[in-house]
């Protein structure tokens, strides 16, 4: 009941003398090493990482991150020129039931940003990250990252994704492949997302 | 039972017999809070301006119990706007009846629960079950916990006092697996096998939060596992319940959260999974989202000055496991979902102080002062425990053990007086301990080692320690 809340509140009389902070600045890190903090934070989780110098080499990363697997869901606007040839590919325009996402076995995704102090990847829904529920499904996320979208922190980051935000766009941050140490707090690799997860940086 | 809320059944010395004498428990206690007590030294020391930090976390959480109304009423402006509904509940009952009414009115036989203890403390799961709704908990320790009608004794790691080999042996008696080794990755793949089917069934789900942003109406959960991440991508229609401490004011002010809450609980940079979202996307998720907001006794914590900072909480657990009593007593000793050093500030003041076996938790503490060192948000646990054990002797009228604690108040607002007040004690301490642990304690305290002996205060505090470093 709102009414009754809002006059409990009222009646708490909490005198207003706190203002809101604002965030200590830090020195920021060269390009460089932000980028190298980046790969060796996401190896910690156990998340594989390739570095290649150019686009013109992502079909052949994604091949090896592929092994011998071939059923691909990729969001609509991933490009052609950056896929292996002979897959067995879908695409999704947003539309694909969570049955026919389910029968992939990996999924490749751009991604918005990097967090360098944590190793961390956030999806947006933005350029080449379709929906939330294709990264989710199938237990193998192949994710492309430049190294122009590397930001030192969380801090940055959350700066950075505020115009998701206000456009109502959900995020999605992941740090390394789904885990639990729920039992004896011995960490497991995959429970229910994704069980490995690789990692493209180009450039 | 899984569900207990937060009405404990016995008084603290009471229930942390059980603990004490299940040996078993205790092992798995100890080797559990001191594993990640070292982690997370690791994990915090990694951030240089943690301090900083602390005191920014601090002072937003402040900021915003100073003007809720204004914040709760901007957040569901701004939810609304999204397209999410918004529920306000002054009570469990009211909360739980929400819950159910929108269960009823899509015919959910079952719902999907991400660990979620608000959900908990309202005691939902039973309350649905009575109304013919399943509800399945998704989170491995959570499952643990229900499918052993058990409760949980940690905020974090539910089923911190279940080993291995007993885990299995459960999944095998109740899910039918047929386990034989007791490696948790094995163990962890039969609740896969078991709930994926679930996530793709069900058509609704219920989860707690951690934080939502008044300025933009974004809901935020953090987690590991990606249960999370299917209950909140996959039913038709979220429900999400949230204690009002709980909005932040601007997108911008949930930076320092994200950074500190990973460190401070399960001591890693970031958690595998963070999920935002802002009300219903078109073709992304739930097409119907609810938020209920939760009061169930907070406002009335509100009005406490001093006892209002238990508000603060993030339910990090680093508290629970820098805690020399509750890695003794066990979580379940707290008797509510709430364990560790802010269950015993929180639990009764949730139940307005009136609760006579709620009211012997703020005993429940050698007063070290490790939690509020170890607080993101700088909590004064130490000193909210002994303030209200003032007004608890205080109802039972002045005695002169209230006089010590007036002093004691005073010894505490003031850190130098603290750390005073420590020194003496370690001085003071020498004719009440045998082999390094108190055995006696005088007045107001013997009730306390009456029952157990207490280890002598430490030959140096965190903060001594802390100033000779030269920090
Ligand atoms: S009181 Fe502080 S340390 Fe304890 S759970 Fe809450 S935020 Fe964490």
């Amino acid at each position: 009941m709102k009414e009754e809340m809002l006059r409990r509140i009222r009646a708490a009389k909490h005198p207003a003398r706190t203002p809101l902070p604002t965030y200590p600045a830090r020195p920021s890190r060269p390009q460089q090493e932000t980028t190298e903090r980046f790969v060796e934070h996401v190896e910690d989780y156990k998340a594989r990482v390739q570095r290649i110098a150019g686009v013109s080499q992502l079909p052949m990363a994604i091949r090896r991150a592929l092994g011998q697997k071939q059923k691909v869901v990729v969001p609509e606007d991933f490009p052609q020129e950056w896929l292996p040839e002979n897959l067995d590919l879908i695409r999704d325009p947003g539309t694909l039931s969570h049955h026919q996402i389910k029968l992939q076995e990996v999924v490749i995704t751009g991604c918005k940003l990097g967090i360098s102090d944590t190793g961390t990847l956030v999806l947006d829904s933005g350029a080449h990250q379709g929906r939330r529920v294709i990264s989710l499904i199938p237990d193998h996320h192949i994710c492309i990252i430049f190294t122009d979208q590397i930001v030192q922190g969380v801090h940055d980051a959350v700066l950075q994704l505020e115009s998701s935000v206000q456009a109502g766009q959900a995020l999605t941050w992941i740090s390394g492949p789904s885990a639990t140490s729920d039992i004896e707090l011995v960490r497991v690799e995959g429970v229910h997302g994704p069980r490995t997860l690789d990692v493209v940086l180009v450039g | 039972m899984s569900d207990g809320g937060i009405h404990p059944a016995k008084t603290f010395v009471d229930a942390a017999h059980d603990t004490l004498s299940n040996t078993q428990m205790r092992r798995n206690l100890r080797h559990v809070t001191s594993a990640i007590r070292d982690k997370r030294t690791r994990a915090v020391s990694e951030v240089d301006n943690w301090e900083d930090l602390r005191e920014v976390a601090s002072q937003t959480k402040q900021h915003v119990l100073e003007n809720l109304e204004t914040y709760l009423l901007q957040l569901e402006e701004s939810v609304t706007r999204a397209g999410g509904q918004v529920h306000w509940a002054t009570d469990a009952r009211e909360a739980r009846e929400i819950v159910a009414k929108i269960a009823l009115k899509h015919g959910a036989k079952e719902v999907i629960k991400i660990k979620s203890i608000t959900t908990d403390e309202i005691e939902l799961n039973g309350f649905l079950q009575g109304r013919g709704v399943a509800a399945i908990e998704t989170d491995l320790a959570e499952l643990i916990v229900q499918l052993s009608h058990d409760r949980p004794s940690h905020i974090l790691v539910p089923a911190i006092h279940k080993n291995r080999s007993e885990v299995r042996d459960l999944f095998n008696a109740t899910l039918g697996a047929k386990l034989e080794s007791d490696e948790p990755a094995q163990i962890a793949g039969a609740a896969r096998t078991y709930l994926r089917e679930k996530f793709f069934s069900v058509k609704m789900a219920v989860s707690g939060a951690n934080f939502a942003i008044a300025e933009t109406g974004t809901v935020c959960i953090v987690e590991s596992e990606g249960n999370g991440r299917m209950c909140l991508t996959l039913p038709d229609v979220l429900v999400s319940i949230m204690g009002i401490e709980k909005v932040l004011p601007r997108w911008e002010d949930l930076a320092v959260f994200l950074e500190m809450l990973p460190r401070s609980s399960t001591a890693e940079r970031m958690n595998p999974y963070n999920s935002m979202w802002t009300g219903v996307t078109e073709n992304d998720g739930p097409k119907e989202f609810h938020l209920v907001l939760l009061d169930n006794g907070r406002t009335q914590v509100l009005r406490d000055e001093v006892g209002s900072q238990a508000l603060k909480c993030i339910r990090c657990s680093a508290c629970l496991n820098v805690c020399p009593v509750y890695e003794r007593a066990g979580g379940h000793a707290y008797g509510s979902v709430y364990p560790g050093p802010i269950g015993a500030i929180l639990t009764p003041q949730l139940l307005e102080m009136k609760d006579d076996k709620a009211n012997t938790l703020p005993y429940a503490s050698s007063l070290c002062g490790a939690c509020y060192d170890a607080c993101p948000v700088k909590i004064n646990i130490p000193e909210v425990l002994i303030y209200l054990r003032g007004k608890v002797t205080k109802k039972k009228g002045t005695t002169l053990e209230s006089l010590a604690l007036k002093s004691m108040l005073w010894v505490m607002q003031e850190p130098h007086r603290f750390e005073g007040a420590l020194k003496l004690g370690r001085l003071g301490q020498g004719p009440f301990t045998q082999n390094g642990k108190f055995t006696v304690l005088p007045g107001l305290l013997s009730g306390w080692t009456h029952s157990r002996d207490l280890p002598e205060l430490p030959k140096q505090s965190f903060r001594e320690w802390w100033k000779e470093q030269g920090q």
